[in-house]
C-alpha cells in the first residue's frame, strides 16, 4: 500500500492531511498511527496488518478488515497498482 | 345412434380419408376423445351402404362371427380400446390379416399396444381429432343448417371455445336456436351439456377404483405416479395409468415422470369431484398432496395445497424452512403470496418470517416497509431473553439483512462484514448462506453494486480475501480472483491473458470447493472476454457446456439467466428469432416488479430495440431507472442511460445527448469502458458525435477504438429488425451511406465508378424501399432503422 506519486502528505497539528492538486483530506485520528507506518516506508501490506493487529490487539481477519476501510476511505490518495498479483487459491 | 349421427354434416377431412383407405384398401384407425364424432362420421360415409358393426365397449366384440360368413364388404369395429378379451383381439387380428374386407377401426385412444404390429405389417392409415374437427366452413354450414346465421365475430370466438369439437357445436346450436347470440352463458351451458355426456359417456364406462383416482387427481395440474399413490393410498396406478392411456387420451404423459389430464377432462371431472366430493375430502386430498410436494421440496406447490386447507401453521413453518434453506433470496418473491397472507401476529413470532419479509419489500422496492421490518426484527432481539436461541437467530438474521438487504447498497459494508466476522467467531454461528451474485453473470454488479470498490480493486482484493472467505463461507470462493478479473475487464486495464487466468483459478476454485454461481459469474465474463476479442463463437461454446454442467449438477436456478445470456449472444449476431421466442417468456414487469428480474429486463430492453419496439424498451427503461437510481445500482445505472440513449438518438430525439454523457460521465468516474463498449455496433454513431471537453481525451480515444471494434466484429448488434418490406442490396447501403455522408453525387459517381444516371437508379430505389422522398430523409430513416452504415 502506497501513495500516488502525486499525492502530498502533510503533518498537521492534529494529524495528518492528504492532498493532490487542491483536493485534501484531513486524516481521522485513528487512522494516524496507519499514515505514519506508510510515511515510514512501510508499504508492505503484510507487515501493515501486523501493524494494525498489534496497535488495535485485534486478530488478523479484523486488521484486514481495519485496513480495507482505511483503503476506502483515502482510496483517491492511495496507489491501486500493485503489479502482477498472485492471489493463491 | 347417438345424437351426432342424426344431426351430422360431412367433415371433409375425415371423408377425404376414408375414401383414401377404401380406394387403397387399406384399414383405417379413427382415434378421438368422446364427442368428436367417430362413429358419425363413419355412419355418414356409409350411409348408402350396408357394413357390419362390432362393438368393443363390453370389453370383449358384441359377436365374431365366421369370416366365411360375413357378406357385407365392410366391417366396422367400434370402441376397440375397450377390448380386454384376447379372443376378440386375437379375432380382429385375423379379419385384419386374412378377410378382404374394408375395415375400419374407431376408438379413443391411438393404436392399442395389442394392434401396432399388424398396424405396421398392413400400413393402417391413421385419422386422428384434427380430421375430425370442424373446420370454420364445416361449422358456419352446420350452424346454417340449423337456421342459425351469426355475425362473423361470434363464429371466431364458437371456435376458439369449442376448436370445432362437433358434440360441443351440437350443443351450442341447441342454445342458440332461439335466436340469442353466443355469448358466456351459452358456453357455460353448453359445457354442462357436455359434462352431461361424459357422465355417461366417459365415468359410468370406468369401475369405482378408477373412478375414485380420476377424481382424487383432478385436483392437480401434473401429477408423478408418486404423487397419485400418495393421494389415492392406491399402489395399483402405474396399471391404471397405463390402462387409461390404452383406452383415450384424457390422461397423456408430459415427460418422464408426470403426467396431466386434457383439458376438457379435467374441467369435467373437477365439476363431477364438487358433486361427489365433501369440503372435508377436498381438504385431506390437498393435505396428503401437500406432504408429497413438502418431501419433495416443491415449496410453491406446497404451500398453495396448504392455503386450500387454511393450515397457516403449515404455511409458516415450510416458509421458514424454505428460508433456512434457500441461499440468496429463498423464493421470497415467489412465495410473496404466502408470506403476506401470514397475520402480522403469526409473522412476529419468528425472527426468520420477520427476516423474510423485510426482505420481501426490499425486493419489490418498499423500503420504507422493509425498514419497518428491520425494527421488527431489531426490537424483537432486544426483547427475547438473552442467550435464548430466538435471540440468536434474530442476531444472525440482522447481520444478515444488514449485509444482504438490496436497498441499502454497499454504505458502511466493510464494517459490516467485520462485524458479522466477529459475531461468527465469537459465538460460533454462521450467516445463512446467501449468493453474492444472486445468479448473474457477475460479482461487482451482483447482488450489490460493488463498483465503488473498483477504484480500489488490488488492495481490497489483497486485503479482503482472507476474511471474504471467512465470512460468506463457499460463496467466497473464488470470488476475489473473479472480481479483481471483472474490474480489470470493465476499466480495460488488465492484459487479456492476466483476466482469463484469474477467471479460470476462480472458475476452478469455485467449481472444486465453492458454489456453481461463482463459476457462472466467472464464465460470463470469460465470454465477454472472448467477445471482445470477436471470438463470439468460443463464447458460445463455453456456454453451451455450462448449461450442460448446470443441468447436470441440477442448479436449475441459473437457468433463466443462462438463457438470457444466450438472447444477448443471439443478438450480438444481429439474430433476433431467439429475442422473438424469449421475451414472450420473459418476466413481465408490467405485472410483477423484481428486482431479482434485472438481468432479464435490462436484457428485455435490448431484445425490444432489436425488433423495433422502442417504445416498449423507453418504458421499462424509465421503471428501471427508479430502480437502479433509488437502489445505487450505478453499473446498470449506466447500461440502461446508454440504451435510452440508443433509442432516443434513432428516434431523432436531440435529448439523446445529454442521456448519452450523463453514462460517460459516471462510466469515466469509474474508469470503466465496457459498459459502453458493449453496446459496439449500436453505440457508434451516438460516441461519433461526442465532443464535449467534459469527456477526457485519452478515455474518449479507447472507447471508440474499442467500439470501431465491436462494430466491426458484431455489425449488426441491435439493429432493429428491418422494417423495410424489401432490403437493401449492398450496393444501395453502400450508396446510402455515402449519401449520409454529404458526397455529392459526381463523388458518388468516382467512388462508384458508375454514371449519374446509374447513380439516380439506385437513389431511387432506396428512396423507394424506406418510403422517403429525398437525400435528409433517407438519412433519417437509416438511422431510425439502426441501419448501422
Amino acid at each position: 500500500m502506497n501513495w500516488k506519486p502525486e499525492v502530498i502528505v502533510k503533518k498537521t497539528n492534529n494529524g495528518y492531511q492528504l492532498q493532490i492538486d487542491d483536493d485534501k483530506t484531513v486524516v481521522k485520528k485513528e487512522d494516524t498511527y496507519i499514515v505514519r507506518s506508510i510515511e515510514k516506508g512501510i508499504t508492505d501490506d503484510k507487515w501493515l496488518t501486523a501493524i494494525v493487529m498489534k496497535t488495535e490487539q485485534i486478530e488478523e481477519v479484523f486488521a484486514r478488515f481495519r485496513l480495507a476501510q482505511f483503503v476506502l476511505d483515502y482510496g483517491e490518495y492511495i496507489l491501486n497498482d500493485v503489479g502482477h498479483m498472485i492471489i493463491e487459491p | 345412434m347417438t345424437s351426432l349421427d342424426s344431426e351430422y354434416i360431412k367433415v371433409s377431412a375425415i371423408y377425404k380419408k376414408l375414401k383414401e383407405a377404401e380406394n387403397s384398401h387399406r384399414v383405417i384407425y379413427i382415434s378421438g376423445a368422446v364427442g368428436f364424432g367417430k362413429t358419425a362420421a363413419v355412419g355418414y360415409y356409409l350411409r348408402k351402404k350396408t357394413y357390419l358393426l362390432l362393438s368393443g365397449s363390453s370389453g370383449s366384440l358384441s359377436e365374431m362371427p365366421d369370416m366365411k360368413e360375413i357378406a357385407q364388404k365392410t366391417i366396422v369395429i367400434d370402441d376397440i380400446s375397450w377390448i380386454t378379451d384376447p379372443y376378440s383381439k386375437e379375432y380382429i387380428r385375423n379379419i385384419i390379416r386374412k378377410s378382404r374386407k374394408q375395415i375400419i377401426l374407431i376408438g379413443r385412444s391411438k393404436v392399442p399396444s395389442w394392434l401396432q404390429v399388424t398396424s405396421v405389417e398392413n400400413h393402417f392409415l391413421l385419422a386422428d381429432e384434427r380430421d375430425l374437427a370442424f373446420t370454420n366452413t364445416e361449422m358456419k354450414t352446420f350452424l346454417e343448417s340449423r337456421g342459425i346465421e351469426l355475425p362473423q365475430e361470434q363464429t371466431k370466438q364458437i371456435m376458439e371455445d369449442v376448436l370445432g369439437h362437433p358434440l360441443s357445436m351440437i350443443f351450442v346450436a341447441s342454445h342458440l336456436a332461439g335466436g340469442e347470440l353466443y355469448n358466456q352463458v351459452i358456453l357455460e351451458a353448453t359445457r354442462l351439456d357436455l359434462f352431461h355426456y361424459y357422465d355417461i359417456a366417459f365415468y359410468d364406462k370406468w369401475d369405482e377404483e378408477m373412478r375414485q383416482v380420476l377424481l382424487a387427481l383432478c385436483q392437480y395440474e401434473t401429477f408423478t405416479v408418486e404423487m397419485a399413490e400418495t393421494i389415492t393410498g392406491n399402489n395399483r396406478i402405474p396399471l391404471l395409468f397405463e390402462k387409461a392411456m390404452e383406452v383415450g387420451t384424457f390422461l397423456t404423459k408430459l415427460d418422464e415422470k408426470n403426467y396431466m389430464y386434457r383439458k376438457p377432462l379435467r374441467l369435467y371431472l373437477k365439476w363431477k369431484q364438487n358433486m361427489v366430493y365433501s369440503e372435508k375430502e377436498k381438504k385431506e386430498n390437498y393435505e396428503r398432496a401437500a406432504l408429497y410436494y413438502q418431501l419433495h421440496n416443491h415449496i410453491e406447490d406446497a404451500l398453495y395445497c396448504y392455503k386450500q386447507v387454511g393450515a397457516e401453521d403449515k404455511i409458516s413453518s415450510l416458509l421458514i424452512q424454505n428460508a433456512m434453506k434457500h441461499p440468496g433470496t429463498a423464493h421470497f418473491f415467489e412465495t410473496r403470496e404466502y408470506y403476506l397472507s401470514l397475520p402480522k401476529e403469526t409473522v412476529m413470532k419468528s425472527p426468520i418470517l420477520i427476516s423474510g419479509l423485510c426482505m420481501l419489500y426490499s425486493l419489490t422496492l418498499q423500503k420504507d416497509k422493509s425498514e419497518e421490518w428491520f425494527e421488527i426484527l431489531e426490537d424483537y432481539e432486544k426483547n427475547a431473553e438473552k442467550g435464548s436461541t430466538k435471540q440468536k437467530e434474530a442476531k444472525v438474521q440482522i447481520a444478515y439483512l444488514n449485509i444482504a438487504l438490496p436497498h441499502r447498497g454497499i454504505h458502511g459494508m466493510v464494517k459490516i462484514l467485520m462485524n458479522a466476522a466477529v459475531m461468527m467467531k465469537n459465538k460460533g454461528v454462521r450467516l445463512p448462506e446467501f449468493s453474492v451474485t444472486s445468479n448473474m453473470p457477475s460479482i461487482m454488479n451482483g447482488g450489490l453494486d460493488f463498483c465503488e470498490w473498483s477504484k480500489s480493486d488490488k488492495e481490497l482484493a489483497i486485503l479482503l480475501k482472507y476474511p471474504i472467505e471467512l465470512v460468506l463461507g463457499e460463496y467466497g470462493v473464488g470470488l476475489v480472483n473473479i472480481s479483481l478479473a471483472e474490474s480489470g475487464f470493465e476499466k480495460g486495464t488488465m492484459p487479456s491473458y492476466e483476466i482469463m487466468t484469474r477467471l479460470n483459478t476462480g472458475y476452478m476454485m469455485s467449481d472444486t470447493s465453492g458454489k456453481i454461481e461463482m463459476c457462472f459469474a466467472a464464465l460470463g465474463l470469460m465470454i465477454q472476454e472472448h467477445l471482445a476479442n470477436g471470438q463470439l463463437s468460443i463464447g458460445e461454446n463455453l456456454l453451451q457446456s455450462f448449461m450442460e454442467k448446470v443441468k447436470i449438477e441440477k442448479a436449475e436456478q441459473l437457468l433463466p439467466n443462462i438463457a438470457t445470456f444466450h438472447m444477448w449472444l443471439e443478438l450480438m449476431k444481429g439474430n433476433t428469432q431467439e429475442a422473438k421466442v424469449w421475451i414472450n417468456t420473459a418476466p413481465d414487469e408490467k405485472i410483477a416488479f423484481c428486482i431479482l428480474d434485472r438481468y432479464h429486463y435490462i436484457n428485455k430492453v435490448r431484445a425490444l430495440i432489436s425488433l423495433g419496439r422502442k417504445e416498449e424498451a423507453l418504458s421499462l427503461i424509465e421503471r428501471l431507472d427508479v430502480y437502479f437510481t433509488q437502489y445505487e445500482r450505478h453499473y446498470y445505472w449506466m447500461e440502461n442511460q446508454v440504451l435510452k440513449a440508443i433509442i432516443l438518438y434513432r428516434m431523432g430525439e436531440q435529448s439523446w445527448l445529454d442521456t448519452f454523457m450523463g453514462a460517460l460521465m459516471k462510466a469515466q468516474r469509474y474508469h470503466f469502458i465496457k459498459v459502453i463498449v458493449k453496446e459496439g455496433a449500436a453505440v457508434k454513431p451516438l460516441l461519433d458525435k461526442v465532443t464535449d471537453p467534459a469527456i477526457k481525451k485519452d478515455y474518449l480515444k479507447r472507447l471508440k477504438n474499442e467500439v470501431s471494434q465491436m462494430a466491426v466484429w458484431y455489425p449488426d448488434y441491435l439493429k432493429e429488425e428491418s422494417m423495410l418490406k424489401e432490403p437493401l442490396t449492398e450496393t444501395e447501403k453502400r450508396i446510402l451511406k455515402l449519401l449520409c455522408s454529404g458526397a455529392s453525387t459526381e463523388e458518388i459517381c468516382n467512388i462508384c465508378v458508375c454514371t449519374t444516371s446509374t447513380i439516380k437508379f439506385h437513389n431511387r430505389n432506396i428512396y423507394r424501399k424506406l418510403g422517403v422522398k429525398n437525400r435528409a430523409d433517407a438519412e433519417r430513416e437509416a438511422v431510425k432503422l439502426g441501419l448501422n452504415l
